[in-house]
């Protein structure tokens, strides 16, 4: 049975056949075989499948504290996405079902280097004078 | 400004820590919650307003 269905294949093909920019996926995942990495890999195979501007790199390691505190990552599993620069974009778990399409936009995002943003937006996030660090919780059914 | 989407099925202590109840919630630097679906305006409007009332 393929990992991804018809209409995901389809979806990633038609979002990302036309990035503008490159993106770099790196998976952070455990080294210990299960059905989990293996959904996830085949996700991101076919979603790197999809356009030449996107590169995939798995690390399947165990916990290293040193590289994942320089890395910005909490736990594992984890995906960071980077475009020219981080973005500071992670994702945790495996983005199918429901926020697979959020997880393409924002690889479009990353590749086209915009937020997606409003401008009046933009000006009124500019007024934040602290750091930010936002955790968003959302399921894939 | 860090951006961390969490697949709560993958992580149900996390659930449990920040005491999420609905889906999506946004939770801004470990404390205010933002909870449900919103337009961007009152999205950014609510997140200004949590990280100066800290």
């Amino acid at each position: 049975m393929p990992a991804t269905s018809t209409c995901e294949r389809e979806l990633i093909r038609a979002t990302l056949n036309d990035l503008s920019g490159t993106v770099t996926l790196r998976s952070y995942t455990s080294d210990v075989d299960s059905t989990y990495s293996r959904a996830e890999r085949a996700l991101l195979e076919a979603i790197a499948a999809a356009s030449p501007k996107i590169s995939l790199e798995i690390l399947a390691d165990r916990w290293n504290g040193a590289r994942e505190r320089d890395v910005g990552i909490a736990r594992t599993p984890a995906i960071v996405l980077l475009g020219d620069r981080d973005y500071g974009l992670r994702y945790y778990g495996l983005p199918d079902g429901y926020e697979l399409p959020a997880f393409l936009g924002t690889i479009r995002a990353v590749a086209e280097r915009r937020s997606g943003l409003s401008s009046a937006s933009v000006e009124r996030l500019r007024t934040l004078t602290v750091p930010c660090h936002l955790e968003v919780f959302a399921s894939p059914t | 400004m860090s951006v961390d989407v969490i697949m709560v099925p993958m992580f149900p202590y996390l659930v449990v820590r920040h005491q999420v109840s609905d889906i999506p919630t946004t939770v801004v630097n470990g404390g205010a919650k933002l909870v449900g679906a919103r337009d961007e305006a009152d999205f950014v409007g609510q997140l200004l307003a949590a990280t100066t009332s800290r």
